[in-house]
C-alpha cells in the first residue's frame, strides 16, 4: 500500500482513523468513559436519533479489501452481496466487538438479513430494525415517521432516558454542519482542476461516518482551509463519476485515477447519498423534519419510482461536467443490478458513456478492471475528437 | 391468435395442460384433484387467452400479490413468475428466455425467473398486458422487476408498497396502498371496483384457508397420503385462483382424497422410508425425476413450513379491503420469508419437524434467492437441535446449467443412504 | 519509419512490425510464466525477420494481459482499442468484433475508423476462453488446433447442460464413457460456447460486418457454429490472433507521425512495486519541450530529446526509469520541500505523477 505524505496533514488525520476503524482511539476512549457506540446500516437510519440520545453511531463496513469470507459464507451464504458478507466476517471476528448496539432499515435483502444474522449470532445487547417505505408519497413519510417515532420511543426505554427536542436540534445543527461541509468540499471537485483527488475525498467520507461528526467537523474545516491553501492540481483526460452499489474503498477510486481519468464526483451510499440532503427544520417537530430528510434524501436504487434517482444522476452530471459514468455493482447486489439497463439508457439518451463493472466489495481494482477502464479512458478520448 | 402479441406460448400452455389433465384422468389410481390441478392451469391460461376477445384487461402481476383485487374487477391476472416457471416446467424453454433477459442487461445474479419475465415480455411470446403490478412481496427482486417492464410492454402500471413488519400504523399503509391500487384500476380499466364481490372473494378465502389448514393436519398422518410434487400443486391454488371457486373445488377434493387415503392407510409412495420436510423449491425442470427418485426411495415430502404454514385468524367479509390486506399478513410465505428473522419463520420449521414425525429435511438452495439462503445455518442448527439431519443443495429453480440431475440425484442418494442409516 | 505493437496474452505473445505503410514481420511465441522474458523473444523474433534491430524501431505500444510488464515499450494501449484498430486495417467494414481469448471474450463495436464505440468483457468464468477449449482438447486426447475441424466431422452435436468449466470437464469424460464420439462431444461444447458468445454479442447490439479475432478464430468448428448463431458469415483476417499487436503497431505509428492519436497520447513511465504506484506520465500532445521540468527537478529525473527533427520533448532519462521511487519523493513531497514541482512548473500541464 501506498503511504506517501501529503501537505495535507489533516488528510493523514483521516486517513489514520480509517485505518485503525474500527478500533480507532476516539471510540475507545468513549467506551473507557462509559458511553455508548452504535452500529448503523444503511443511510435510512436516522442518525441523529442516536447521536441526541449521548451515543456515537458508527457506519457498520466491511474489510477495505477483497477477502476469502469463509465464515460469513456459512452463515449468509455465498449468495448474499458481498458487502453484507464482508461485515458480517467482520462482525464475527469479533472487529466491532464493541458495539452496544446496531440498527438497520428494512432497505434491502442483503441489508435485513445481515441485521438478522448479526443479531442472532453476535451478542448485541440493543438492536432495532426500522420498516422503511419505498415510496416518497405523504402516505409514506407518514408510516417512515410512525417507524422513526417508534424508533425513537425504544431507544429512550432502552437507556431509561428521555431525547427532548432540544437534544434532537443540536444533533440536527451538528450533522447539517457536517453535510455542508461536505458539500463544499464536493464544490471544490467541480472545478477544471481539483485540489482533492476522488480517491482522497473517499478517504473523507470514510472518516465522516467513523469520527463523532463533533470533531469530523472540526478537522474538516482546518481540511477545506488546507486545501483552498493548497497548489496541488488534479487534472485527468476525462472528468469521470462513479455510482452503483455500496463502495468505499479509495484505492479503487485511485486505480482508475492513475489510469488517467479524474473521478470528480460519485454517486454512492457512502458518498454523495450519504450527506446529499439536509434536514429542514421549517415550522415542523424536529423528529417530523429528520423523518422527512431520511426519507427523501438521495434516493437508494430500493425506492420508487427510480425516476428520482436518475433525474438526481443527469443533474449531477450537468454540475460536475461530467464525461463519463463508471458503474460498479458488487456481486448479488440485486437493486443496483436491475437499475443497470435502465440508467444506460438514460445516460444514452443524454450522450453519456457508462462503463459497467462487476465487482466484489472491497476491491482495489483487479487487472481486469484496470482493462476495462482504460478502454473506457481510450473511448472517451476518442469521442472528444 | 390474439392482435397484442402472439399467443403461441400460452396456446402451448392451455393444450399441454389439458393433455396432462386426460392422461392424468386415464391413469388407474390416479388423483382427480391432479386433475382438477391441471384444468386449473387449463383454465387460467385460458382466461388470458380470450382476455382480449371478451373486452378484459391483463394485469401481469408479481407473486403474492393480492389478485383477489383484480378478480372482484373482472381484471385477468397474470402471474408472471408461474408463467415462467412453467415454461421451464411444462415446455423446458426457459434458456431462450434467460438468454434474452441477460441481453436486456440484466446481471447473472439476478432471481432466474424475473430475468425470465423480462426476456419473455421482450420476445413478445405472450399477450402483451395491460397493466404491470408489483410489490416489494417477496424481495428486492420482485419490488425492482416493475418499471423495467412497463418500458418493455409500454404498459402503465403500480407498485404496491408492503410494510416489512406488524408494528402499529404498518396494515393501514397497505390499505391505504390497496385503495390508491384500486383507483388506478378503475382509471385504467373504466370500470368501478364491486365491493360486493370482492366480500364474497372475502368469504370464499376465509374457507379456502380452513380447508389449507385442514389439509396440513391430514398431512401429518402416517404413512403420508401426497407425495413431493402435491404441495406444488397444492400451493398453486392460492397462486392462481385466491377465494375463486376453482381453488376451492380443487382444496375440497384434494381433502377428501386425503381424508380417504388416511382411512385406508394408503401412503402416496408404496413403501414410506422416509419422511422429509422439503424447505424452499426444487428445480422444477427437474420435478419429473425428483418424483422418480422419491418414489422408488419410499421417500414423502410430509411438511413444507415454508409454503404451507398459515398464521391463524379469520377475515371479515364485511371489510373486504382490510381483509385483502390481512390476507398478505396471513400468508405462509411472509411468516416464513419476510419480516425479521425473530419471528415465526424458524419456530415454525421446528415445529413441523416434530409434528409431522420428520426423519430429515432437504433446503434447496436456489442460488437467485439471497434472502431465504441467509436462514439455511440458522435452520440447520435449530433442525440439528431436535436431531434432524438437514441436506443442502444449491440449484436453481428454471435454469438447468446450474446443477445437472446427475448430480441432484447423487446427493440425494448419499443423503438417504445416512438417513438409513440412522 | 520503423514500429512495432507487442500483444501479451495469457497464452501467446504476438508481436507485429510495421515499416512506413506495410506490415513486414509478425511472430507468435508462448507467454510463458516469464512474460516479460516472453514479451522480448517474441519481438526480437518478429524484427529479427526485417533484417533491422531493436534500435532501429522508433515506438513499441503494449498491449494484452502483460502489456505494462513489457520493459521496452513506450507505451500501453488497451487490447479493446488495439482490436478495434487493427482489424480496421484490414477491413475497415467491420463494425462487430468477437475477440475470444486466452482467458476472457470480449464484444467491441467500432466506428468506421477503428475507434471503439461499446464493448463488453466476459470474464467471469472460464467457459468459452482458450483456456477451457485447451483443458477440454486435453481431455479428450485431441490435438488443439485439430479440435475445430474434428467437430465438424460430427452430424449429432451432445447437448451440454453446462459450459461451467468445473463441471464441464466431468460432463465430457461422462460422456467419453457412454461411447460418444469426441467429434460430437466438440460439437456440442462449440454450440455451448457459442450461446454464450451470442449472448456477449447482442450487448453491444451486433451489425455487419463482423469479425472474430484471437486464437480461437482458427478453430473452424467454433467459427462454423458462431456464424450460424449470430445469423452472419464473419470476415476473418488471414491470421486473427495478431489483430492486437496489430493495432498496438497502429497506434504506435500514429505517436511517431504527429498523427493525432487515438486513445492516450501519453508516454508512461514507472512501476509498480510492493509499495505502490510510482508512475510519471508525460502528455506528448501537450508537452513543447521547453525544459522547465528539467529544472525545477533536484533529482534531474527528467530530459529533452528531439527526434528525427521533430519538436523537442520531455522524458524520463533512462538511468532514472527504474529507480523513480528511490529519485523521486512524489508530487506533494516535493512540492512542500522547494515550493514546486514538475507537474505544477509544466505550463502545459503536461506532467503528472502517481503519487
Amino acid at each position: 500500500m501506498n503511504t506517501k505524505s501529503t501537505c495535507l496533514p489533516t488528510f493523514e488525520r483521516f486517513r489514520a482513523v480509517n485505518k485503525a476503524f474500527p478500533k480507532t482511539q476516539e471510540i475507545s476512549e468513549i467506551k473507557q468513559r462509559g458511553e455508548k457506540v452504535f452500529g448503523w446500516l444503511c443511510t435510512y437510519v436516522p442518525e441523529e436519533i442516536i447521536h441526541a440520545a449521548g451515543i456515537l453511531p458508527v457506519r457498520i463496513t466491511g474489510y477495505p479489501r477483497e477477502m476469502e469470507l469463509e465464515d460469513a459464507n456459512a452463515y449468509l451464504y455465498i449468495n448474499n452481496c458481498s458487502f453484507s458478507r464482508s461485515c458480517f466476517q467482520m462482525g464475527i471476528s469479533g472487529e466491532y466487538d464493541y458495539l452496544d448496539g446496531v440498527v438497520a432499515g428494512s432497505t434491502c435483502d442483503g441489508a435485513r438479513r445481515l441485521f438478522d444474522l448479526w443479531r442472532h449470532y453476535i451478542d448485541i445487547p440493543y438492536s432495532h430494525i426500522l420498516t422503511v417505505p419505498r415510496k416518497f408519497t405523504s402516505r409514506a413519510h407518514s408510516l417512515y415517521y410512525d417507524q422513526v417515532k417508534l424508533f425513537k420511543s425504544s431507544l429512550e426505554q432502552y437507556l431509561e432516558t428521555h431525547i427532548d427536542d432540544a437534544k434532537l436540534l443540536n444533533s440536527i445543527q451538528v450533522y447539517n454542519e457536517a453535510r455542508g461541509k461536505l458539500k463544499k468540499l464536493y464544490e471544490l471537485r467541480k472545478a477544471d482542476k481539483t485540489p482533492i483527488s476522488g480517491s482522497e475525498t473517499m478517504e473523507v467520507l470514510n472518516a465522516s461516518f467513523r469520527m463523532t461528526k463533533e470533531s469530523f467537523n472540526k478537522h474538516l474545516d482546518i481540511l477545506l482551509d488546507e486545501l483552498s491553501r493548497s497548489r496541488e492540481k488534479h487534472h485527468g483526460e476525462a472528468r469521470l463519476m462513479v455510482m452503483g452499489s455500496v463502495m468505499n474503498n479509495p484505492e479503487f477510486i485511485k486505480s482508475i485515477e492513475d489510469l488517467g481519468g479524474l473521478v470528480v464526483t460519485d454517486e454512492l451510499c457512502t458518498s454523495t447519498r450519504y450527506w446529499s440532503d439536509p434536514v429542514v427544520v421549517d415550522g415542523v417537530e424536529p423528529l417530523e423534519a429528520i423523518s422527512k430528510r431520511y426519507l427523501n434524501n438521495y434516493p437508494c436504487a430500493r425506492m420508487v419510482p427510480s425516476e428520482e434517482r436518475f433525474d438526481r444522476i443527469k443533474k449531477m452530471i450537468r454540475e460536475y461536467r461530467v464525461d463519463g459514468v463508471i458503474s460498479q455493482i458488487i456481486r448479488y447486489c440485486v437493486p443496483y443490478a436491475h437499475d443497470l439497463p435502465l440508467i444506460t439508457q438514460r445516460l444514452q439518451e443524454i450522450g453519456i458513456p457508462i462503463l459497467s463493472l462487476d465487482v466484489e466489495y472491497g476491491t482495489s481494482g483487479s487487472g481486469q478492471v484496470r482493462t476495462r477502464v482504460q478502454a473506457f479512458l481510450e473511448m472517451l478520448e476518442a469521442r472528444k475528437r | 391468435m390474439s392482435s397484442a402479441g402472439t399467443s403461441t406460448k400460452i396456446e402451448t400452455f392451455i393444450q399441454t395442460a389439458n393433455l396432462l389433465s386426460r392422461m392424468n384422468r386415464s391413469q388407474p389410481g390416479a388423483r382427480e384433484s391432479r386433475t382438477l390441478y391441471y384444468r386449473m392451469l387449463a383454465d387460467y391460461y385460458n382466461n388470458i387467452h380470450r382476455a382480449r376477445q371478451e373486452g378484459k384487461l391483463i394485469a401481469a402481476h408479481t407473486v403474492f400479490f393480492p389478485t383477489e383485487v383484480l378478480y372482484a374487477m373482472d381484471i385477468v391476472p397474470m402471474h408472471m413468475e408461474t408463467t415462467t416457471w412453467l415454461s421451464a416446467f411444462l415446455l423446458k424453454e426457459q434458456s431462450e428466455l434467460l438468454a434474452k433477459g441477460s441481453e436486456l442487461g440484466l446481471a447473472p445474479e439476478i432471481c432466474s425467473p424475473h430475468r425470465g419475465v423480462a426476456g419473455m415480455f421482450a420476445l413478445q411470446e405472450i399477450p402483451k398486458p395491460d397493466v404491470i403490478l408489483w410489490s416489494n412481496l417477496i424481495c428486492d427482486n420482485t419490488a425492482k422487476s416493475g418499471e423495467l417492464l412497463m418500458e418493455l410492454t409500454g404498459s402503465p402500471g403500480y407498485f404496491l408498497d408492503n410494510p416489512f413488519q406488524d408494528s402499529p400504523g404498518e396494515l393501514d399503509y397497505l390499505i391505504g396502498e390497496l385503495k390508491e391500487m384500486v383507483t388506478f384500476l378503475e382509471e385504467v380499466s373504466g370500470k368501478k371496483m364491486n365491493w360486493e364481490k370482492l366480500s364474497e372473494i372475502i368469504e370464499r378465502t376465509n374457507k379456502e384457508i380452513d380447508l389449507y389448514r385442514e389439509i396440513n393436519e391430514l398431512r401429518k398422518a402416517v404413512p403420508s397420503p401426497m407425495n413431493i410434487s402435491g404441495y406444488l400443486e397444492l400451493i398453486s391454488a392460492d397462486y392462481l385462483f385466491p377465494g375463486q371457486v376453482q381453488a376451492i373445488e380443487y382444496l375440497t377434493k384434494l381433502r377428501d382424497e386425503l381424508k380417504s387415503s388416511i382411512l385406508n392407510k394408503e401412503g402416496a409412495v408404496t413403501n414410506e422410508r422416509f419422511r422429509l420436510m422439503n424447505l424452499f423449491i426444487p428445480p422444477l425442470h427437474l420435478l419429473g425425476s425428483l418424483v422418480n427418485i422419491f418414489d422408488e426411495q419410499g421417500a414423502v415430502s410430509v411438511a413444507e413450513p415454508m409454503f404451507t404454514r398459515w398464521s391463524d385468524g379469520k377475515l371479515d367479509p364485511s371489510k373486504p379491503l382490510r381483509s385483502v390486506a390481512q390476507k398478505s399478513f396471513l400468508i405462509p410465505e411472509r411468516r416464513s420469508m419476510y419480516g425479521p428473522l425473530k419471528g415465526p419463520a424458524i419456530p415454525d420449521i421446528v415445529e413441523s419437524a416434530e409434528q409431522y414425525q420428520v426423519d430429515g429435511a432437504i433446503y434447496w438452495a436456489f442460488m437467485g434467492c439471497r434472502h431465504t439462503c441467509a436462514a439455511i445455518k440458522v435452520i440447520k442448527e435449530a433442525l440439528n437441535e431436535i436431531d434432524v439431519p438437514m441436506l443442502t443443495i444449491d440449484c436453481d429453480i428454471i435454469d438447468p446449467t446450474v446443477n445437472s440431475e446427475d448430480e441432484v440425484r447423487e446427493q440425494l442418494m448419499q443423503f438417504f443412504e445416512m438417513l438409513e442409516d440412522r | 519509419m520503423i514500429v512495432a505493437g507487442i500483444d501479451i496474452g495469457s497464452r501467446a505473445s504476438k508481436a507485429v512490425v510495421i515499416r512506413d505503410n506495410e506490415i513486414v514481420s509478425s511472430h507468435i511465441g508462448d507467454t510463458g510464466p516469464e512474460s516479460v522474458k516472453s514479451s522480448k523473444m517474441a519481438m526480437e523474433s518478429a524484427i529479427k525477420n526485417t533484417g533491422s534491430s531493436m534500435e532501429d524501431v522508433e515506438y513499441i505500444v503494449a498491449t494484452g494481459y502483460g502489456r505494462v510488464l513489457v520493459p521496452f515499450a513506450s507505451e500501453n494501449v488497451s487490447e479493446i482499442s488495439c482490436h478495434a484498430r487493427g482489424i480496421n486495417w484490414f477491413y475497415p467494414d467491420v463494425r462487430t468484433i468477437l475477440d475470444m481469448g486466452g482467458q476472457d471474450c470480449k464484444a467491441i463495436r467500432c466506428d468506421e475508423e477503428g475507434n471503439v464505440i461499446n464493448f463488453v468483457m466476459n470474464d467471469k468464468c472460464a467457459g468459452g476462453t482458450g483456456r477451457f477449449l485447451e483443458m477440454i482438447a486435453q481431455t479428450l486426447n485431441v490435438e488443439l488446433n485439430q479440435a475445430g475441424d474434428l467437430a465438424l466431422e460430427s452430424c449429432n452435436a451432445i447437448a451440454f447442460n453446462t459450459i461451467c468449466a468445473v463441471f464441464a470437464k466431468s460432463e465430457a469424460l461422462s460422456h467419453l464413457r457412454h461411447g460418444v464420439k469426441k467429434s460430437d462431444v466438440l460439437a456440442g461444447l462449440n454450440e455451448a460456447i457459442s450461446m454464450r458468445c451470442l449472448n456477449l454479442l447482442r450487448k453491444v447490439n451486433i451489425e455487419k460486418e463482423f469479425t472474430i479475432t484471437g486464437g480461437i478464430a482458427k478453430n473452424k468448428g467454433m467459427v462454423a457454429k458462431i456464424s450460424e448463431k449470430v445469423g452472419y458469415n464473419p470476415v476473418l483476417a488471414e491470421d486473427p490472433q495478431i489483430i492486437g499487436a496489430l493495432g498496438a503497431a497502429l497506434f504506435a505509428r500514429d505517436r511517431c507521425t504527429g498523427i493525432k492519436p487515438q486513445g492516450e497520447s501519453k508516454i508512461q513511465y514507472g512501476y509498480n512495486d510492493a509499495t505502490g504506484d510510482y508512475y510519471i506520465t508525460i502528455d506528448q500532445s501537450k508537452c513543447d519541450g521547453c525544459g522547465d521540468c528539467v529544472n525545477i527537478c533536484p533529482a534531474n529525473i527528467f530530459e529533452i530529446y528531439v527526434k528525427n527533427g521533430n519538436q523537442p520533448k520531455a522524458c524520463i532519462s533512462e538511468a532514472a526509469r527504474n529507480k523513480l521511487s528511490q529519485l523521486c519523493p512524489g508530487s506533494q513531497q516535493c512540492n512542500q520541500v522547494q515550493g514546486n514541482n514538475c507537474s505544477v512548473a509544466c505550463k502545459k500541464e503536461a506532467i503528472r505523477l502517481s503519487w
